[in-house]
């Protein structure tokens, strides 16, 4: 082979190498992503514009070709061109980070401009290549939208956590503080920023304290659930603070934890109250100990009196009621009518004397007796008093009216003698009548609803309704009725001591009714 | 003239005076020895102090005995007497204004063959004493001491 032919066979090795060097510029030209110009650095003019620009800006290829930049707004103007041609001649590069561009029809375009300057067969011509960031800048506006209304929520949070006593804060997987709020920080004294970051084991608390917390929040972070513990450790001023607190561990979708949220809260009051109440309690059993003894003395000492009473009052009753009977007896013949009936009253009073005691005395011992509580039937007990009642004074004509099978749960012997007394009196105050009817029975059914008695009989003005139930207070005149107003003050103590209520309804002859609860 | 003797332990003059007319409204004529207190009932009993070598026959038929005494109170008298051979079977019959049901338990514990209420009415008074005579004095039997 001849070195012409080799020449020539290189020649067109060469050329047909150029040729698909030309190909695959062409095709990388084309298709590139980028907006591709080229431009002539003397003349200024558009030389070549690929597809991507043509699509970007909407021009046709013949607008873009022999246009200077600014004629297809490129550039602002001329004057702007020719400096930024200058530059490039100088510095072979010009970059602008974000150019705003027009289309053809109006559309704004965000781009990164960067323009190189190459020697092409001795000719220097500008490659510009532009890239349409206008999605990126929009992404970036929004991320800087999205940060802004996240620290916008983050300090909203912040005020909301720090505007509650509660600590709360956040630990990441190193123990270390993400996030506290203002509690904690005047817990340990240290400004936020300087928290965050820091590991909360070496804020310098006694290792034996914190201990626990360790364990607790490593707890939390290996199982996933949230953990919650009590904790003593001081606070800056070094006083020691009971915390009760609560870790969440934040767990992401996989399942990892790489967040605890936590709070805490100082319950020094509320465990100073808790001691205070077990204290209390521990001591209480002792003090109903020494109250009961006390009890036992004092009701002790009230039979003592009681037994007094008995005794020593009735003593000189006997002696007054003797030596006139004595008087009477004995020296009738020198004490004229007069003076005899004095006497008798002096006996008669002595007598009334000898009942208020014994009223006391009942009364004394009914407050004082042990309840034995059981079913008691009250119609059955209503029943037999009626017909006692009618046995003794066969003559009167009253109708009972005896509600059957009333039972309560009480002591049967204090109910018994509650309703007696008010039997009697509804017996004694329908005695001025030639017929009367005396009901018992309940109002409504059910366990707060109440019982009665009622008569059709002397009844009493409600404006001394008080004076009913107490000691020795009477409504009516020992003429017209006799006894010594003690019956009421009893079953008074006794529908109380049943932890019941009494109260009493009535209009001057026209009866009166008794209202008691059990 | 009976010469079954009472004693009556009694402290208050009154009642003294009362019951002593009672008797005599119902014609008991037996003679009524008056101890004031508890410890004049034991000597008059034992014949000590006071009644120092008087004779055992001198024992009472009944001993009408309260209760509130002072020095040596009824319940104190009635054990003593109860504990000793010479005094063990008398009849005790308490006379007292309490009715208590302690003190009526205490009584019949400490060996009382009754017990009584003195009556505040005088004419109630005076039928006690006559039940009283009536039965201990003449109705009931009791052992005599040797």
């Amino acid at each position: 082979m001849s070195i012409g032919k080799e020449n020539e066979n290189l020649q067109l090795q060469q050329f047909e190498d150029l040729k698909i060097s030309e190909i695959r510029y062409r095709r990388l030209f084309e298709a590139a992503r980028d907006g591709i110009l080229i431009l002539d650095l003397e003349t200024r003019k558009i030389t070549d514009v690929n597809l991507f620009l043509i699509e970007l800006l909407g021009y046709t290829r013949e607008e873009f070709l022999g246009r200077e930049l600014w004629e297809i707004g490129l550039l602002k103007d001329e004057k702007a061109s020719i400096a930024a041609f200058r530059e490039l001649a100088e510095n072979h590069y010009i970059r602008y980070d974000d150019l705003p561009l027009e289309s053809k029809n109006g559309e704004k375009r965000e781009v990164e401009f960067v323009s190189n300057v190459y020697t092409e067969n001795n000719r220097q011509v500008i490659q510009c290549n532009v890239r349409d960031i206008t999605e990126r800048m929009k992404a970036e506006a929004h991320l800087n939208q999205l940060n802004l209304e996240i620290e916008r929520q983050a300090a909203a949070f912040d005020s909301l956590l720090s505007s509650i006593s509660d600590m709360t804060f956040t630990f990441d997987r190193e123990l270390r503080f993400r996030y506290a709020n203002r509690s904690v920080e005047v817990l340990y004294g240290k400004k936020l920023k300087e928290l965050n970051g820091q590991n909360f084991f070496d804020l310098g608390f006694p290792e034996d304290l914190t201990a626990k917390i360790r364990q607790d929040l490593q707890q939390a972070f290996e199982t996933g659930q949230p953990v919650k513990g009590e904790a003593q450790f001081p606070n800056v001023a070094g006083e020691i603070g009971f915390y009760e607190y609560i870790f969440n561990p934040v767990v992401s979708a996989d399942g990892s934890v790489e967040l605890i949220v936590g709070s805490a809260r100082d319950v020094a009051e509320r465990k100073q109250a808790e001691e205070i109440i077990n204290k209390l309690n521990e001591t209480l059993e002792q003090r109903v100990v020494e109250r009961t003894a006390k009890l036992e003395i004092a009701n002790k000492e009230l039979e003592a009196f009681s037994y007094s009473v008995s005794h020593d009052l009735r003593a000189p009753l006997r002696a007054i009621d003797g030596f006139s009977r004595a008087l009477l007896e004995d020296y009738a013949g020198q004490i004229d009518e007069v003076g005899q009936d004095y006497l008798e009253r002096v006996c008669e009073a002595s007598a009334n004397m000898e009942q208020l005691i014994d009223d006391l005395l009942n009364l004394s011992r009914l407050s004082r007796s042990e309840m034995s509580f059981g079913s008691v039937n009250l119609s059955a007990i209503a029943r037999e008093i009626a017909d006692k009642l009618h046995k003794n004074q066969p003559e009167r004509k009253v109708e009972f009216k005896i509600t059957e099978h009333l039972i309560v749960t009480g002591d049967n012997r204090l109910l018994r003698i509650a309703l007696q007394n008010l039997f009697d009196n509804a017996w004694k105050f329908t005695s001025k009548q030639a017929q009367s009817t005396i009901a018992f029975g309940q109002i409504g059914k059910d366990e707060k609803s109440e019982f009665f008695v009622r008569d059709d009989g002397a009844g009493f003005d409600m404006d001394f309704a008080d004076n009913l139930f107490g000691v020795f207070q009477r409504l009516h005149s020992e003429e017209e009725f006799e006894g010594t107003g003690i019956g009421l003050v009893i079953v008074q103590r006794i529908i109380h001591r049943h932890g019941g209520t009494i109260r009493a309804e009535g209009k001057i002859d026209e009866g009166a009714t008794f209202y008691f609860t059990i | 003239m009976d010469t079954k003797i009472i004693l009556l332990v009694e402290d208050n003059r009154n009642d003294e005076l009362l019951l002593l007319r009672a008797l005599k409204k119902n014609n008991i004529t037996n003679p009524v020895v008056v101890a004031r207190n508890g410890v004049e009932a034991l000597e008059y009993l034992f014949s000590t102090g006071k009644y120092e070598g008087d004779q055992a026959g001198d024992l009472p038929q009944l001993i009408l005995l309260d209760l509130k005494l002072p020095k040596i109170n009824g319940h104190e008298v009635l054990k003593r007497l109860r504990s000793d051979a010479r005094t063990k079977y008398i009849p005790v019959v308490v006379l007292t204004s309490s009715i208590e049901e302690q003190d009526i338990i205490n009584s019949y514990d400490l060996g009382a063959n009754g017990f009584v209420q003195k009556p505040v009415k005088f004419i109630e008074f005076v039928e006690v004493a006559n039940k009283l005579g009536v039965f201990w004095l003449a109705v009931n039997r009791s052992v005599t001491p040797k």
